[in-house]
C-alpha cells in the first residue's frame, strides 16, 4: 500500500473510540476497520467529508504517500 | 454483506440456488449417461430400435466408401468406441467444470476468481475439443476402414459445420470468461471501497 491512511493517529488525538467514530461517519466498524488496516482500495469523498468534518481536519492530516510497490 | 443480499433479493437468491442446483445435476446426469450411452450405441450396432422414432446419424462414411454395422468386427467396434472417447474426453471434462462452476453459484459463491477460472477452463477444453476432432476424425476413419479391400482403406481429416460452430461458442466462452474475471476484480474493488 503507497498510501498510508492515518486514522488511528488521529483518532488518539482526538481520544475518540472506534465505534463512536464509525457511529459518527456513518459507516461499519468493518469498514472502518478495512480502512485502519489499510485493506481499502478505495475511499469516497462523502466518506473523507465525513472524517474531516467529525475530526476537524484537512484530508492532508489522514492521508500519506510513501514510496513502494503498486498494490495488485 | 451476503446476510444482506439475501434479505434484499430473496427471490432472485433463491431462483439462482434452485435453477444452479438443477443445471449442477443434470450435467453431472449427462458426465454419466455419455459414456453409457456412448458404449450402447457400439454394442447395439447403432441403436438400430431407436430408428424409427429418432434419427441416429449411423456410422460416419468417408466419401465413397461403404461402411455398414454387418462389415465391422467387434474388435474394430471397441477401437470405434475408445476413438469415440477422446471427444467425449472433452465433453465431459467441459461439463465437470460447469458443474463445479454451478455447484458455486448454488452456494451463492457468485464473484470468486475462481468461478471466472472454471469458465475460462470451459471454453478453453471446448476450442481445444474442436482440434481433437481432426486427430478423432483420423482415428475412427482408420478403423471403420483398415479392414477395407486395397483402394478402399482410408485415413481422413474432417471438420464440419458443428465443429466450426462449437469453436464459435469456444472463442464466445473464453470472451464472456475474461469480461467475466474483469467483472470480479471490479467488484473486489467495490467491496474494499469504503
Amino acid at each position: 500500500m503507497t498510501i498510508i491512511v492515518n486514522l488511528d493517529v488521529m483518532l488518539a488525538k482526538k481520544k475518540m473510540r472506534s465505534k463512536d467514530f464509525a457511529e459518527a461517519i456513518v459507516i461499519t466498524e468493518q469498514n472502518l476497520s478495512i480502512l485502519k488496516t489499510g485493506k481499502a482500495k478505495a475511499l469516497r469523498f462523502s466518506t473523507l467529508q465525513a472524517i474531516c468534518r467529525v475530526l476537524e481536519c484537512q484530508p492532508g492530516d489522514l492521508l500519506a504517500f510513501e514510496q513502494g510497490e503498486m498494490p495488485s | 454483506m451476503s446476510i444482506m443480499v439475501v434479505l434484499t433479493t430473496g427471490g432472485t437468491v433463491k431462483k439462482i440456488v434452485v435453477v444452479s442446483g438443477a443445471l449442477k445435476w443434470a450435467a453431472i446426469a449427462f458426465i454419466v449417461i455419455m459414456p453409457i450411452l456412448e458404449a450402447g450405441y457400439w454394442i447395439t450396432n447403432g441403436y438400430p430400435f431407436l430408428a424409427p422414432f429418432l434419427h441416429i446419424s449411423s456410422l460416419p462414411a468417408f466419401g465413397d466408401i461403404p461402411i455398414g454395422w454387418a462389415d465391422l468386427t467387434e474388435v474394430q467396434k471397441l477401437l470405434g468406441f475408445i476413438a469415440n472417447l477422446l471427444p467425449l474426453f472433452f465433453s465431459m471434462a467441459a461439463l465437470g467444470y460447469l458443474a463445479r462452476l454451478f455447484s458455486a453459484y448454488e452456494h451463492l459463491r457468485l464473484f470468486e476468481r475462481k468461478n471466472a477460472d472454471l469458465l475460462k477452463k470451459t471454453g478453453g477444453l471446448i476450442v481445444l475439443g474442436q482440434v481433437a476432432h481432426l486427430f478423432y476424425t483420423a482415428c475412427i476413419s482408420l478403423v471403420l476402414t483398415c479392414r477395407n479391400p486395397v483402394g478402399h482403406r482410408n485415413i481422413s481429416i474432417s471438420i464440419g459445420l458443428h465443429e466450426l460452430e462449437m469453436l464459435a461458442i469456444g472463442i464466445v466462452v473464453l470472451l464472456v470468461s475474461w469480461i467475466y474475471a474483469e467483472a470480479i476484480k471490479m467488484h473486489e474493488e467495490q467491496e474494499a471501497t469504503v
